[in-house]
């Protein structure tokens, strides 16, 4: 193309984009959006890090060691809402913009302005939200659950965390919406909806749910602010108001967020699985069907998180069973991608451990969510550290293994580099070993009773606080291996083919591009006759 | 002997599935609103109205790419060019001996190039609508069949 363009009389068009901070600032372009978001991502992942090291750290040995409780529990509310807001999700977006024009063989996003703008609010609401550590009275510290009439009654931080969630979900929103839009209206001839990559799949699906329930937080919110800037009572209950409607109108929003924090990690282990099994993926319809039926279930599970809120035994029971059934197409997932590998040619790149870690300990978060499903067993587990541990295992093993592993897959198409394998795999052991060393142990701690979200324990307690300290240290030391690998890896290093991975032979229209893939994509796509 | 060439953008969804698709969502998403509305808590309401404003004026703004198509017709002596788009019809006609075709860069690297075809002061754009690499591969094609000014080649093409 570049030679056949050279002989037109054009004013010097090139294929290089320009450089500079012009280049970030202007991005329409889905692969720096993307690059942008996953850049965003990470430092914010060090930031959530380093608030959850300061916890750990308190939490070493009984007593107050180094912070005072006020602080810890502001420390616990931004980790959440920094790693769940900043991390995870501009992660998965970051993931989306990047591959999802790649993958259905679109020019770029349908929306490319927008999609400019929507990243752009992040760091802008970020710089809110964390600024709030700097007001009088501190930052937020009731939980990233913003529960009344606790969060109501703190200091100045709280129109600015206001205003910053609103600004996270109008981001939100509008990624979504670009990536609804993109997906049905942009995909290549040929390309029907039961063709599509399963990551493209589980993004579409997510788009769905943040735009189901995304009012839902904005509205929340807002009348969390009109309580108490302007003298209504939807949450007051001195005036009429009920403080637990909040309570289902937050975790309405809540359950489904923990399945868009989930669906796109589902998407890239369907990816990854069948290239380093060497085998299709097992049962690649029935896994969209399984992706559709959890995304309906989140809906109507929201309940048991409030089981000890009292409700009626028909509620429980409801809530109990639908929690449940959620096994059913989760189990049908791991039973596609345990078959996916079972006499496979199976070989033990970073992206498939990592994936395979996945498997395995995302599994253990899903085994300690239906214990706590069980409406008798939750009310001895519920507010313990047995739930923080339940979580953990979900989104740490789960959500950003998977993100680390989709990383690793895709890093060598993006960068056209190879990274260090070795580095790599160390980064994986390590973080395998200590993310259990971590987060087993508060299975134990919540089993005997320690509360979560305190700053100080009893003394029966120390020794696994101690242990889970320890892990904590060493999966936060892990993860700089990462950074390092990855900026290695943007650097230089040996050069990738467009396939990248060898004879595993990754299907998907992103592989039939150059690694990295030139800067506007696809010279197929609209027929021209 | 003559060449025509039509451009038109790629769009996957078509408008009756666009509407049953927004409509879907709208539905299911305004039952979720209705039910926080019914218990009192109205502000989702407003919410939900400017959310799916956003999705209908995004999936409008993509949707209208497929009214958007372009007819060449090339001949020995005569360039055509019939633009079609929502407010109707334009044809322009240029002599083919005095036409030219120009690809040009943009002020700036994010925007794409512009394809033009010239003539004696008039200059009208092909194919905006087209990704980077098919607008140049098209300027290829117009070039070798359109040439430069005061040219004539042959209407062939590989």
């Amino acid at each position: 193309m570049a030679q056949a363009t050279d002989t037109l009389p054009h004013d010097d068009h090139h294929d290089q984009p320009d450089t500079g901070i012009k280049r970030w600032l202007f991005a329409t372009n889905h692969k720096d959006i993307g690059t942008m978001y996953l850049v965003f991502s990470l430092i914010m992942f060090f930031v959530g890090g380093a608030m959850a090291m300061v916890i750990r750290a308190e939490l070493f040995k009984p007593g107050l060691q180094l912070v005072d409780p006020m602080f810890f529990n502001q420390m616990t509310t931004l980790h959440a809402l920094v790693m769940i807001f900043g991390a995870v999700m501009p992660a998965f977006v970051g993931l989306a913009n990047w591959m999802i024009p790649l993958q259905i063989g679109a020019p770029d996003m349908a929306l490319p302005r927008m999609n400019n703008f929507s990243f752009w609010i992040l760091p802008f609401a970020f710089t809110l939200l964390l600024s709030t550590l700097l007001v009088p009275g501190g930052a937020p510290a009731g939980g990233w659950t913003l529960y009344p009439p606790l969060v109501l009654q703190g200091g100045d931080y709280f129109p600015m965390v206001i205003f910053a969630i609103h600004l996270m979900g109008i981001s939100s929103i509008m990624g979504a919406i670009n990536v609804i839009v993109t997906i049905m209206n942009m995909r290549a001839p040929g390309m029907d909806l039961l063709r599509m990559p399963l990551f493209c799949w589980s993004w579409l699906i997510t788009a769905y749910l943040l735009i189901a329930v995304m009012p839902v937080l904005a509205g929340a919110v807002t009348m969390l602010l009109t309580d108490h800037f302007f003298k209504t009572s939807f949450f007051n209950a001195a005036g009429g108001g009920d403080p637990v409607m909040f309570e289902h109108i937050f975790w309405f929003f809540g359950h489904p967020e923990v399945y868009i924090m989930i669906l796109p990690a589902f998407g890239i282990i369907s990816e990854i699985l069948p290239t380093f099994s060497r085998k299709p993926l097992f049962g690649a319809v029935s896994m969209v069907y399984a992706t559709a039926s959890i995304a309906f279930l989140s809906f109507i599970v929201w309940g048991h998180h409030m089981f000890v809120d009292g409700m009626p035994l028909a509620a429980q029971m409801f809530f109990m069973m639908s929690t449940m059934l959620i096994a059913v197409p989760t189990g049908v997932k791991v039973f596609n991608w345990t078959a996916t590998m079972w006499r496979g040619s199976l070989s033990f790149e970073p992206p498939m451990l990592f994936a395979i870690a996945f498997l395995f300990m995302f599994s253990i978060g899903g085994f300690s969510g239906v214990m706590l499903a069980l409406v008798p067993a939750d009310f001895q587990y519920q507010n313990t550290y047995f739930v923080v541990a339940h979580f953990h295992y979900v989104l740490v093993p789960g959500a950003i293994f998977a993100i680390m592993a989709a990383v690793y897959y895709w890093l060598p198409k993006w960068t056209g580099h190879m990274y260090n394998l070795t580095l790599a795999k160390t980064h994986f052991w390590l973080s395998t070993i200590f993310v259990n060393v971590l987060f087993f142990p508060q299975h134990f701690l919540g089993l005997a009773g320690m509360p979560r979200r305190v700053p100080d324990y009893a003394v029966q307690f120390s020794d696994w606080n101690m242990v889970s300290s320890i892990g904590a240290f060493g999966f936060g030391l892990s993860q700089v291996l990462f950074a390092i690998v990855v900026i290695q890896c943007i650097r230089g290093g040996q050069k990738a083919s467009s396939v990248v991975w060898g004879d595993a032979l990754p299907t998907g229209l992103e592989w039939t591009l150059s690694s990295p893939p030139p800067y506007h994509s696809f010279i197929t796509a609209p027929e021209i006759k | 002997m003559e060449t025509r060439i039509e451009l038109k953008p790629n769009c996957s969804l078509t408008l009756p599935a666009a509407r049953v698709f927004f409509v879907s969502i709208c539905g299911f998403s305004l039952v979720v609103a209705l039910l926080a509305t019914l218990q009192g808590f109205w502000p989702v309401l407003p919410f939900w109205g400017l959310e799916m404003l956003g999705l209908g004026l995004a999936l409008r703004s993509s949707l209208r790419r497929r009214l958007w198509t372009q007819t060449l017709l090339i001949t020995e002596s005569q360039v055509s060019l019939v633009t079609r788009s929502r407010n109707g019809e334009a044809k322009q006609e240029f002599a083919r001996h005095w036409a030219k075709v120009r690809l040009r860069s943009p002020r700036m690297r994010q925007y794409p190039s512009r394809l033009m075809i010239e003539s004696r002061g008039r200059s009208f754009e092909v194919g905006s609508f087209l990704t980077e690499e098919e607008r140049c591969r098209l300027a290829e094609r117009l070039y070798a069949m359109v040439g430069g000014m005061n040219e004539s080649p042959p209407l062939e093409w590989e």
